[in-house]
């Protein structure tokens, strides 16, 4: 025994060191995992809301809008499965054997879980759960669809959103618009969507504005998009 | 036949006086890496020291078998020779010994095929000069590969990087050197 090693057993006596136990290590090592598939599981989630957003726009009326695409990109998910997918990358380094892995392999790799898993979870309709139950629970983010619901609303660009409040059959549409005003819109040389148009649904039409609160469609469209700002407003009797 | 580090490590979580015995096996190749890591003078490096076998012994039960005790041992001494630098305020600069320097640009001279100077006390300064001058990512490639001969997994393990990360690190780290030392 060298002097070293005898000051160091000194101190392991004297200070009643001890290893730390085994199962503090194991749990340390699952709590990495559990993390991270935490992480994946919320980019999944994210991915599936993204899907929900993206298959309920109507695509040929976004060329319309001004700001096109960009304007209606659902940031705010795109944001999270980001942030999930570096974070997931950090956790899954912190993991015992994942520094020996390529940083962009591991990155490449949890984007691609999110994606499949976030495609089941849409499949399921796990995605537009998550939509609808932080649109009712949660403040914040009703007011930022609500806000975000505001890019569609381009009537002098010939996209007038709403609820659809009278029909009279074939020739006219009055609708109630996302900022409230009331639109007589000619529905007369419109292509109209296969099933017929109902009081209180929303829907999208694409046309040209003719004058105040006069609207000329070209088509119809169902406003799968448009949830929030329209929700609870109900056609008068 | 002499016990393996990696069991005389799994025997001393129960049995000190097998930590005594690998604590006897290391405390000189540690001692000379936390001083060439941090240039300290050598009673604070056994500081270091005490506190890197302090660290190893209370994480024991944390040493996967499957890596070398070496290079485990290394990563624990690294972690805690960088956590000295950055506490010590009023750092002095890196210093070392000449033999180390000349080691150093024996290797790399010899590895361009360039004509060996004559090593002198001066080149030796220079030497450490430009390892001071290298980015601390660099410096430390070079410094486990050429001085504490770690190959690179071993490299790897112990800074926890991709061995492809080592391996673009380490030539680098030659250019780089190379590059200062002959400005």
């Amino acid at each position: 025994m060298t002097k070293t090693s005898k000051k160091i057993l000194d101190k392991i006596e004297k200070e009643h060191i001890k290893p730390r136990p085994k199962w503090q290590f194991v749990a340390m090592h699952i709590l990495m995992f559990v993390l991270f598939g935490l992480t994946i599981f919320l980019g999944a989630l994210a991915v599936s809301v993204i899907l929900v957003k993206v298959m309920a726009s109507d695509w040929s009326v976004i060329p319309r809008l001004p700001g096109g695409p960009l304007l209606v990109l659902p940031y705010l998910w795109i944001l999270l499965f980001g942030i999930m997918i570096l974070v997931a990358s950090f956790l899954f380094e912190q993991t015992e054997k994942g520094y020996k892995h390529n940083l962009w392999i591991v990155a490449i790799a949890s984007i691609g879980l999110s994606i499949i898993l976030g495609s089941l979870l849409f499949a399921v309709r796990v995605g537009e759960g998550v939509e609808d139950g932080l649109r009712e629970h949660f403040k914040p983010y009703k007011q930022y669809v609500e806000m975000r619901e505001k890019a569609w609303h381009a009537p002098e660009h010939g996209v007038l959103p709403g609820r659809v409040i009278e029909i009279e059959k074939d020739i006219m549409i009055l609708l109630d618009d996302l900022k409230g005003l009331k639109w007589d819109v000619d529905i007369t040389d419109a292509k109209m969507p296969m099933r017929p148009i109902k009081i209180d649904q929303i829907i999208i039409v694409v046309g040209k504005k003719t004058g105040e609160g006069e609207f000329d469609a070209d088509g119809v469209r169902p406003g799968n998009v448009l949830k929030e700002k329209l929700k609870n407003k109900k056609a008068p009797l | 036949m002499s016990i393996s580090d990696e069991k005389l490590a799994q025997k001393s979580i129960t049995n000190q006086e097998s930590f005594a015995e690998l604590v006897d096996r290391y405390e000189s190749k540690l001692l000379r890496y936390i001083q060439r890591l941090t240039g300290l003078p050598t009673n604070q490096a056994e500081d270091v020291l005490q506190e890197v076998f302090i660290k190893i012994y209370k994480n024991l039960n944390n040493f996967d078998p499957s890596l070398k005790f070496s290079s485990w041992a290394y990563r624990i001494t690294h972690n805690e020779s960088i956590n000295h630098i950055k506490k010590q305020k009023n750092h002095d600069p890196l210093e070392t010994d000449d033999e180390d320097a000349l080691n150093l640009i024996e290797i790399l001279e010899s590895e361009s095929d360039t004509q060996k100077e004559a090593i002198q006390k001066e080149t030796a300064a220079r030497v450490w000069a430009a390892l001071q001058k290298l980015p601390k990512k660099y410096r430390d490639v070079l410094i486990l590969y050429y001085l504490e001969d770690q190959d690179y997994a071993a490299i790897s393990d112990i800074l926890k990087k991709p061995s492809g990360t080592v391996a673009t690190l380490l030539n680098r780290a030659k250019a780089k050197f190379k590059h200062i030392y002959n400005d």
